[in-house]
């Protein structure tokens, strides 16, 4: 798929800083990068990677310390509260859990008209407007309208949660961890609904996961975070096939396949991730990189392109060895 | 009992009475384990393979439940066994490692202590050799600088940290079987490598038999040599890994096994989901539990619920009256 050249969002230099006891903790220690319209970009690392912070931090429910945010060209990052409210309009999220973002004791379809009736309580064509949206997420309005939230599976939740999320004909969904809390039966259909709506309603997509088989699912492109910088960022399959940063090759190598055939995981990535309260000088996974030098140690590595659309900060990128 | 097997177990309900009814989570469960076998128990949330899990440890609720059939660990019959009884196989016979490493540690107690009371109480060890024992297991485990661990709170560590202490803790005792129920879940990619890992090591290391309980089939693919697919609280497929992953009979291994997405396949790959959602084990039909999902289902299908039956294969059963054929059964 060739990409348009219009990004719809831009991050610049994003850092995002949580106090704790006192300390500052750099959840996200300045990461850029570009969403084109249209396209899927998918966020994947482990826990505590500052993933879920950066999809926050665009929609400012955690405001960043620094750094620039521009939608469509309106820079996000300096607007007042009432411009911001207005703004967000534009993106929506969907959260892990589907279950607690509903309110148990709401009606299914007062659950998707709330984005509506916040900006006017007098929607013209309010119900069909609803009726619509549950029907194009596989909930007969009919049936299931009047009941409430506390009454649907995990599934069918999600399913809710992504009407109300269309509600306001969002130009991009921010999607955290959605169906991380599901089966894989239900996974599956929830992936392929969302894939519907994306290629129906125009959307343009922000997946994070810590899933590697599902955010290459959804995505046309991938970034994957270390410790809050962004390490590797490129089309989906070339990253997959391909990955230029040792630690995009031992996640990719962690990951569970459900074939007998696949490999038993000799190259185990040892240690665990630093604590990001004293995160190592250089670059940060040079820790529990084999391939870490001194110069690792000492600079930070910055971006470099490697292929069309393909960046990696590595001063040793796996891909330039191999050649 | 046979001297290979160290579970042996036999219909097997187990049954919740609630207000709603009677909730049968696992209903007629039968299947047996050898020595030294890495078993794989795989279902979806409800499926009742956590229930099963419980039920062999003789761990269900002490109201509000009826278990019926028997489950025998190397040769000691836990159902209808009193709390007694059972205290005498657990940990020397079976441990359990749980999913959630921070539930199941206690948060105001040293993680050392947490293992030297096992030690202590079950093999009567002293105070000195119990501390020396625990170092040597945390150790055993891969937790860097043990001694100095010994006396921290499970608060300091991390997850995967935490479950290999929870693991050191369940194989205290040297038991001959250690069930381990969704033992990653929860866990990183890369830390869930090293605890599969390290499990796999260690059951060779100490010649135990292992049951790993996941919904995730890439946890099983590669460490076990049996599986057991589990549906609305019924076996419905078994065989070894070889046998369930690549030639199964039973459209719902199929449909499992094809709805999860592969890091292989090309990204947009679209998925070939399973319509519907998994019964309610209150209303449960004659039929087959899966049959309203399945498209082969006829109405045999609807009425008649199929019996486990061995495939031509030994050792490789299944529950279906369409079974997929022999041939092209595989992925």
């Amino acid at each position: 798929m060739t990409t348009p050249k219009t990004p719809l969002l831009e991050v610049r230099d994003l850092k995002v800083t949580y106090h704790v006891q006192g300390k500052k903790v750099q959840a996200v220690a300045g990461i850029s990068f570009d969403i084109y319209e249209g396209e899927t970009l998918g966020l994947v690392g482990e826990s505590g990677c500052g993933k879920s912070t950066t999809g926050k931090a665009i929609m400012r429910i955690i405001e960043p310390s620094s750094g620039t945010i521009n939608l469509e060209g309106v820079s996000i990052s300096s607007l007042n509260k009432k411009a911001l409210r207005r703004a967000r309009t534009k993106v929506q999220m969907i959260f892990q859990d589907p279950i607690s973002s509903l309110n148990p004791r709401r009606r299914v379809k007062d659950i998707v008209a709330e984005p509506l009736d916040c900006w006017d309580s007098n929607t013209p064509n309010r119900d069909d407007i609803v009726s619509d949206l549950l029907a194009k997420v596989g909930i007969d309005p009919a049936v299931y309208g009047n009941r409430y939230a506390r009454q649907f599976s995990g599934g069918q939740c999600q399913r809710i949660s992504i009407a109300r999320s269309l509600a306001m004909k969002p130009k991009m969904l921010i999607c955290d961890e959605m169906v991380s809390a599901l089966d894989v039966s239900v996974q599956a259909q929830i992936l392929n609904l969302l894939a519907d709506l994306k290629d129906e309603y125009g959307l343009t997509l922000l997946f994070i996961a810590h899933d590697l088989a599902v955010v290459k699912n959804v995505s046309d492109r991938v970034a994957v975070m270390y410790l809050g910088t962004i390490c590797e960022i490129g089309p989906a399959d070339s990253l997959y096939n391909e990955p230029a940063h040792p630690y995009t090759k031992f996640l990719l190598g962690a990951a569970l396949e459900a074939d007998v055939n696949s490999s038993k995981h000799n190259e185990v990535l040892q240690g665990e991730p630093p604590s990001p309260m004293d995160p190592p000088s250089g670059c940060r996974f040079r820790t529990r990189c084999p391939n870490a030098t001194d110069l690792c140690a000492s600079e930070v590595p910055l971006p470099q392109t490697i292929a069309e659309g393909h960046q990696v900060a590595c001063h040793y990128p796996l891909t330039i060895a191999r050649k | 009992m046979s001297e290979n097997n160290i579970v042996e177990v036999e219909n097997l309900q187990t049954v919740f009475s609630t207000a709603a009814g009677d909730v049968p989570a696992v209903g007629g469960v039968s299947f047996t384990l050898g020595r030294n076998e890495t078993l794989g128990i795989v279902g979806e949330s409800g499926s009742g393979k956590t229930v099963l899990s419980r039920t062999i440890m003789g761990l269900q609720p002490r109201t509000n439940v009826t278990v019926t059939g028997s489950v025998k660990i190397n040769g000691f019959e836990v159902v209808g066994a009193s709390e007694k009884e059972k205290r005498s196989i657990w940990g020397t016979e079976v441990a359990m490692v749980f999913q959630d490493p921070m539930t199941s540690l206690n948060p105001t107690m040293k993680i050392g202590k947490q293992i030297d009371e096992a030690l202590r109480v079950r093999l009567g060890m002293s105070k000195a050799d119990a501390k020396k024992r625990a170092i040597e297991l945390l150790e055993l485990v891969g937790i860097p600088s043990p001694a100095e661990r010994y006396n921290a709170y499970p608060n300091a560590l991390s997850g995967g940290m935490r479950q290999r202490v929870v693991i050191a803790a369940a194989l205290a005792c040297s038991p001959k079987l250690l069930m381990a129920d969704e033992p990653t879940t929860g866990l990183d990619v890369t830390i869930q490598a090293q605890i599969l890992n390290l499990l796999d090591e260690l059951k060779e290391r100490l010649q135990m038999s292992v049951v790993l309980v996941t919904h995730d089939l890439g946890v099983v693919a590669t460490r076990t040599s049996r599986i057991i697919v589990m549906y609305a609280g019924r076996i419905v497929e078994t065989g070894t890994t070889e046998q369930v992953f690549n030639r199964h009979r039973m459209p719902y291994t199929k449909a499992l096994l094809e709805s999860s997405p592969r890091v292989a396949d090309a990204s947009h790959t679209r998925l070939k989901a399973i319509p519907g959602r998994p019964p309610n084990l209150l209303k449960l039909r004659d039929g087959c539990a899966f049959a309203p999902r399945c498209s082969f289902a006829t109405d045999k299908c609807h009425s008649q619920r199929p019996e486990l039956e061995e495939s031509v294969e030994t050792g490789h059963k299944f529950a279906c009256w369409n079974p997929l054929p022999i041939t092209g059964a595989a992925n």
